[in-house]
């Protein structure tokens, strides 16, 4: 029965070529980029992929975003089958257009094939041609390695444009070079070309795909957008674009002018300001996403936000700062990446998605999210937001700064359970959760439910087995410039806490959280990133019951690592056991060496959550 | 226009029925928000209500417009803004239809206003047309967006909007209930008696409902008006509960209160009626000589493939469909789009890939082809909603299968060829309906019951061989038919990496496995299995005592619900037949201190049945659990016995005992 055979599978085979982790080859990838001036650029594209499974059928897919500006010119593709047989072809009346779109408003509409291939190994053969006349603000990225085990047998890029344009590009992950030559009409010709990339193959914890492909990344450093010229040659001058697109966009009419000081005049501090001109803020507005003008950049004036009482990140922002500008409290304009922490800080371009006011007060900048004004508390950077980098946009231009961060220890939870265990194993428990910073987000989503949803999630959430709600109280703190936190008490009832066996019982003290530990792997290539950092302390009391008396605690746990670490007492006095489990997670990047020990970190945390203390009738 | 299907009459199945005492009286003035509203902070019928809808009025009538009769819809709604995530109801959507022939709905109205009160004051803001955007939704359909200016917490959101339809033979659904509360809705239908339609109300809320006949005048052109007699239908709704959502519930709106108006004729005055409904019967002929149903009968471009493969040359049934499933599944893929309808079946196969529509009909062709009776077997997917059986049409239907008869004459088996995974009577678990209906020309019964054809059954056996030092050494064989051997298979699928997936395995068992065998995977077969080694460590383990699991390495999923209680009912994916059979070889010298007592429980009504008993026997410990779940639907009066039985199970299922050594 104990033998060492190697693992069997009957898996769907790939082509013989391939090794068995590549789904997807890709065989010929070239894009061109002709960029006739700052205005004209047209776009040819080719790309050959050959699908070994269905798990990257995505790639069968055709989808482009086109506006009145960006215009899909030609298209074609064909489907040829493991013989090389073509069996589909494609032609740009079989792309459907849809203006449906998660915004409110935009100037995109999209065409889209959803291709489902009748058999694998597949190829897949596209061709497409686009124009843009009304500018180029960046452009696409040279990097192949479009999914995790997908190989490049061959990939090229060429961008053609003029020197005034200035074009500049980045390495990430690659030594491939790029040429450069002049033409005749003395634009510039960039190339470059990507032969043999080996498959990346995704580990649990493996850090953004992004930060791992080979790629080239380029900008133009004097570029003209919907018809505003710009410099993003440096951050500075990128932010002082930016920063252009505000200009006359921060008016408020003299009655709200004079509303804003009847709200702030009496305020002693420009905290209290800034405090009353938030509130306003959540009070009075709402978020609606439109990305209309400047291909979505420029903000919509203060003065419409005011008149509508919508608008989206930027037209929030801007008003926000408009707002605190008038009562005399300096703010500015930041754009960011929200979800991504970490720019190409020596690499100029556009790389944001999101915009956010900062207000610079003595000692404590503010970071204001205007979206959710009503949700984020006053003080607390949330989650998207938190240790990003970003770009602050004033009168100056544009200056990189990053955001605070929260350490693991901050991130708390702490849970308390006071269990009155009967002979029968039923038990009354009396517990208490508390959330802070990003677990206090990580709850939030429950403040928008009703009282009845939130009852049903804690319940799901513990792991007390036949529970009945005694008493329930949930309770957000978010009073501005404190630490936000959320309190859930509960009073309940589990007719069956504890497992009975004879004159045994078997009482759980891992009420609270539930650990997976990643699979273990024959050998790690990536780093490892843990992106969210906490800590986890838990008190379990169990007051023994009647005749009872304890036959095994389990042991003590101890473990520390460069990671995080876990710890585990218990303590028995006067007919009580306390058991308390601390458990740390630390953010951050790691070697591949230490996939060991956070596997074994995880496998004891979750031994420690899993424990049970065994007592016997005396 | 919502587009939602038809259903049962829910009211009939539930004994449950909401009864609500009023908790105010509407105001039923339109763009006048009473002081009462206005200054409304909560809604006493549901405290926690982030936004209500305070009255809704939607008023279907016909008008003669440029030689035709139009359906005119005018719907106002006012709406109360209770939290900041009530704020959301500030925007709104309207699809209207835009059909291939021409006909068409359009938006000839659209109006919306925020009332605020502010210093005292009411400021009305009204949306000005900027605040409205058409997007083209796919080839049928627009999607009107519009956006309410200054709305927030307390604001008062009035919208109405009138929409114009040549589609005179079809009138939208009326939902009446929302996911917020409704304080206040109504109905009114006015149809000339030259329309003849049928009404079937739906839900689990009583409506007032009243019909009167009134004299209708039409101006067909500038000299001649129509005179007819008139129906107007009337419902009203008062404080209607939010409809919240749950797992193990395909969709709330299954189970909304509802009005499904149907045009079954045209009567034109001093002229032959047109039907436009039918009986059964006259859907399944519609159907039969339909270009995209019936009409795709008879034609099997894979005949010579089938001749090939031997098929024409199998005398047992059960060989020939195996045979040409998997025949068909190599051949056309699902585009994992369900559909009633299909295209040539010469395009399918040329294409390779095509709707479930497409690929059952293929189905059916090459079954008759090989001398066997097959006939469409059409239902609406659970996913959306339940089949009105009282009124018989076409768009009811969501799907199809094929359903092949059994020598016998009357029972049937049903193929999903769609689904790759899926094998004879085993179906997705959304097609798991409780009327089919069986397309053919032929009489007698054509409704099947497709809701416990499936079963998730899994038979597991654990061979455990426990070492003095806890240590567990066991051998897991999981057998799994029905619903588990398709979802595993579906599974398998997409593993790109065996031994990643041993490891995700060994990870969630807290073992380290070294053996694994699946079968089956690849196959088109009823069963498929996985065989593990596994080696782990003992749970608590102290000098000469082992606690353990009565059960080590026991795969069977946990089907646990902790919500207090439930307004809608509980929609189990399958029926559940679960067996376990676990020995435990004991370590020389050690014996089981106490066993836990033999346990076994049956529902009232026979339905659910558990039982565990654990028996030990030449040093070996041996214990056999079942577990049988035979229905998949639960009425939310059922829901704390459901409940109360899954926890008894999992609490048996845990049970541990202590194994030590003997003095």
């Amino acid at each position: 029965m104990r033998k060492l055979v190697a693992t069997i599978l009957m898996l769907a085979c790939c082509m013989p070529l391939v090794s068995q982790t590549v789904d997807a080859v890709v065989k010929e990838s070239t894009t061109t980029i002709d960029c006739k001036d700052m205005r004209h650029t047209r776009f040819t594209n080719h790309r050959v992929y050959l699908l070994c499974h269905e798990r990257v059928s995505d790639l069968a897919d055709f989808s482009i975003a086109c506006s009145k500006y960006e215009k899909l010119t030609e298209f074609s593709g064909q489907v040829l089958d493991a013989q090389g047989k073509v069996v589909r072809k494609f032609k740009k009346g079989d792309l459907k257009r849809t203006d449906l779109s998660a915004n409110f408003a935009d100037d995109y509409y999209t065409l889209s094939l959803d291709y489902v291939p009748p058999a694998y190994p597949v190829t897949i053969e596209f061709n497409w041609g686009e124009e843009a006349n009304n500018g180029c603000f960046g452009f696409p990225p040279f990097a192949p390695v479009v999914a995790y085990n997908t190989q490049v047998d061959h990939a090229s890029y060429v961008l053609i444009a003029p020197a005034e344009m200035a074009c500049r590009y980045m390495y990430r992950n690659t030594t491939a070079q790029v040429t450069q030559s002049t033409l005749d009409d003395g634009r510039i010709r960039y190339e470059a070309h990507f032969d043999n990339l080996p498959a990346i193959e995704s580990e649990p914890y493996d850090p953004p795909a992004r930060e791992v492909v080979p790629m080239i990344q380029w900008a133009p450093s004097h570029f003209e957008f919907h018809g505003v010229p710009g410099d993003m040659s440096s951050w500075q001058a990128f932010g002082s674009w930016c920063q252009q697109l505000r200009n006359g966009r921060q008016e408020l009419s003299p009655e709200f002018k004079a509303q804003l000081h009847a709200m702030t005049d009496a305020c002693a501090t420009d905290r209290d300001k800034v405090e009353a001109i938030y509130r306003y803020l959540a009070q009075t507005t709402r978020y609606v996403s439109i990305q209309l003008g400047i291909g979505g950049w420029q903000p919509f004036a203060a003065s419409e936000v005011c008149r509508t009482g919508f608008g989206d990140c930027k037209g929030l922002s801007n008003y926000l700062c408009a707002m605190l500008h008038e009562v005399g409290v300096p703010a500015n304009y930041v754009v960011i990446y929200h979800g991504r922490p970490r720019l190409y800080t020596d690499f100029p371009s556009n790389q944001f998605n999101h915009a956010i006011a900062q207000v610079p007060l003595s000692g404590d900048t503010l970071w204001l999210e205007c979206t959710a004004a009503a949700h984020v508390p006053l003080g607390h950077v949330h989650d998207g937001i938190a240790g990003n980098d970003a770009l602050l946009c004033d009168d100056h231009g544009g200056h990189l700064v990053k955001l605070p961060n929260y350490s693991p220890e901050q991130n708390v939870s702490c849970s308390v359970a006071h269990i009155a265990l009967q002979p029968d194993g039923s038990a009354n428990l009396d517990i208490n959760m508390h959330y802070e910073r990003r677990q206090y987000e990580d709850m939030m989503p429950l403040t928008a439910k009703t009282e009845q949803q939130r009852r049903d999630a804690m319940l799901e959430r513990i792991n007390v087995n036949g529970a009945v709600l005694d008493s329930f109280d949930f309770s957000e703190h978010k009073e501005p410039y404190t630490i936000p936190y959320i309190d859930v008490d509960m009073k309940v009832n589990s007719r069956k806490l504890a497992n009975t066996t004879g004159s045994r019982m078997f009482v759980p003290v891992g009420l609270f959280h539930k650990v997976t530990v990643p699979r273990a792997l024959q050998s790690r290539v990536q780093p490892i990133d843990i992106d969210y950092g906490y800590l986890d302390v838990d008190t379990v009391v169990v007051t023994l019951p009647e005749g009872y008396e304890i036959e095994s605690l389990p042991q003590p746990i101890t473990e520390v690592t460069p990671l995080g670490e876990v710890r585990q007492i218990f303590e028995q006095c006067a007919g009580k056991v306390t058991v308390v489990t601390r458990h740390l997670m630390r953010n951050g990047r790691y070697p591949t060496s230490d996939y060991d020990t956070l596997r074994h970190l995880k496998t004891t945390t979750k031994k420690a959550y899993d424990q049970r203390i065994v007592l016997k009738r005396k | 226009m919502i587009l939602i299907r038809r259903l049962l009459p829910v009211c009939v199945l539930f004994a449950l029925v909401a009864i609500h005492s009023k908790a105010q009286e509407p105001n039923l003035k339109w763009g006048k928000p009473s002081t009462e509203e206005l200054n409304m902070t909560s809604y006493s019928l549901d405290p926690e209500a982030k936004a209500i809808v305070l009255y809704s009025d939607t008023r279907v009538h016909y008008e003669f417009q440029l030689e035709n009769f139009k359906v005119v819809k005018n719907v106002r709604k006012r709406i109360k803004v209770l939290s900041e995530e009530g704020k959301r109801w500030a925007n709104g959507e309207i699809v209207t239809l835009n059909l291939n022939d021409g006909r068409k709905e359009v938006i000839t109205k659209l109006n919306a206003t925020a009332y605020n009160m502010v210093n005292g004051k009411l400021v009305k803001t009204k949306m000005s047309s900027d605040l409205k955007e058409v997007a083209k939704a796919n080839e049928q359909s627009y999607l009107t967006k519009f956006t309410v200016p200054q709305v927030t917490v307390g604001t008062i959101i009035e919208y109405e909007y009138e929409t114009t339809s040549d589609i005179n033979s079809h009138i939208d659904d009326w939902v009446a209930q929302d996911v917020i509360p409704v304080v206040y809705t109504s109905f009114q239908l006015v149809v000339p008696e030259i329309f003849i339609y049928r009404l079937d109300e739906t839900g689990m809320n009583t409506m007032e409902h009243k019909r009167e006949y009134v004299p209708l005048q039409y101006k067909i052109d500038r000299e001649n008006t129509l005179e007819v007699q008139g129906t107007i239908e009337t419902f009203i709704g008062h404080d209607l509960p939010a409809l919240y959502d749950y797992k193990c519930l395909y969709s709330i709106w299954t189970y909304a209160q509802r009005v499904s108006v149907e045009i079954t004729a045209f009567q034109p005055p001093n002229s032959v009626r047109q039907n436009i409904a039918m009986t059964w019967n006259g859907v399944d002929e519609s159907l039969l000589s339909n270009e995209n149903f019936g009409k795709r009968l008879g034609n099997n471009p894979l005949a010579n493939e089938m001749r090939q493969a031997g098929i024409y040359d199998m005398t047992d049934c059960k060989q020939k469909v195996d045979a040409i499933c998997q025949l068909l599944q190599k051949r056309v893929r699902w585009n994992q789009i369900h559909s009633m309808w299909a295209r040539s079946p010469k395009t399918v196969v040329t294409q390779g890939t095509g709707t479930n529509g497409d690929i059952n009909m293929l189905l059916i062709n090459m079954l008759r082809d090989a001398g066997l009776q097959a006939f469409p077997l059409v239902m609406v997917a659970r996913t959306h909603g339940i089949l009105t059986v009282t009124r018989p049409s076409i768009e009811q239907f969501t799907t199809v299968v094929a359903a092949v008869r059994h020598e016998d004459g009357e029972s049937y088996d049903v193929i999903d060829a769609a689904c790759r995974g899926g094998y004879v009577n085993v179906l997705d678990k959304s097609l798991l309906s409780d009327r089919a209906r069986i397309i053919s020309k032929e009489q007698g019964e054509k409704w099947l019951d497709l809701s416990k054809i499936t079963v998730d059954k899994r038979i597991q056996n654990i061979d455990a061989k426990l070492a003095g030092d806890g240590t567990i050494d066991a051998m897991l064989h999981v057998r799994m038919q029905g619903g588990a051997a398709m979802e595993f298979r579906q599974t398998m699928f997409h593993v790109n990496d065996s031994a990643a997936f041993a490891a995700e395995m060994a990870s969630n068992l807290s073992c380290k496995v070294t053996y694994m065998q699946c079968d089956g995977v690849n196959d088109f077969s009823p069963t498929t299995s996985l065989k593990m080694h596994v080696e782990r460590p003992g749970k608590v383990i102290y000098a000469g005592r082992i606690y353990m699991n009565v059960m080590p390495g026991s795969m069977l999923p946990e089907l646990l619900f902790t919500d207090e209680r439930r307004t809608l009912p509980v929609e189990l994916p399958y029926p559940i037949d679960y067996e376990q059979m676990s020995n435990v070889w004991l370590p020389n010298g050690y014996d089981v201190d106490e066993l836990p007592k033999p346990f076994s429980m049956t529902s009232e009504d026979g339905s659910m049945r558990f039982s565990m008993v654990t028996v030990i026997n030449n040093g070996v410990m041996s214990t056999k659990y079942k577990l049988y779940i035979g229905r998949t639907l639960f009425m939310p009066n059922e829901y704390t016995i459901l409940k109360t039985f899954l926890e008894e199970v999992k609490t048996h299922r845990e049970a541990v005992v202590l194994i030590k050594r003997n003095n």
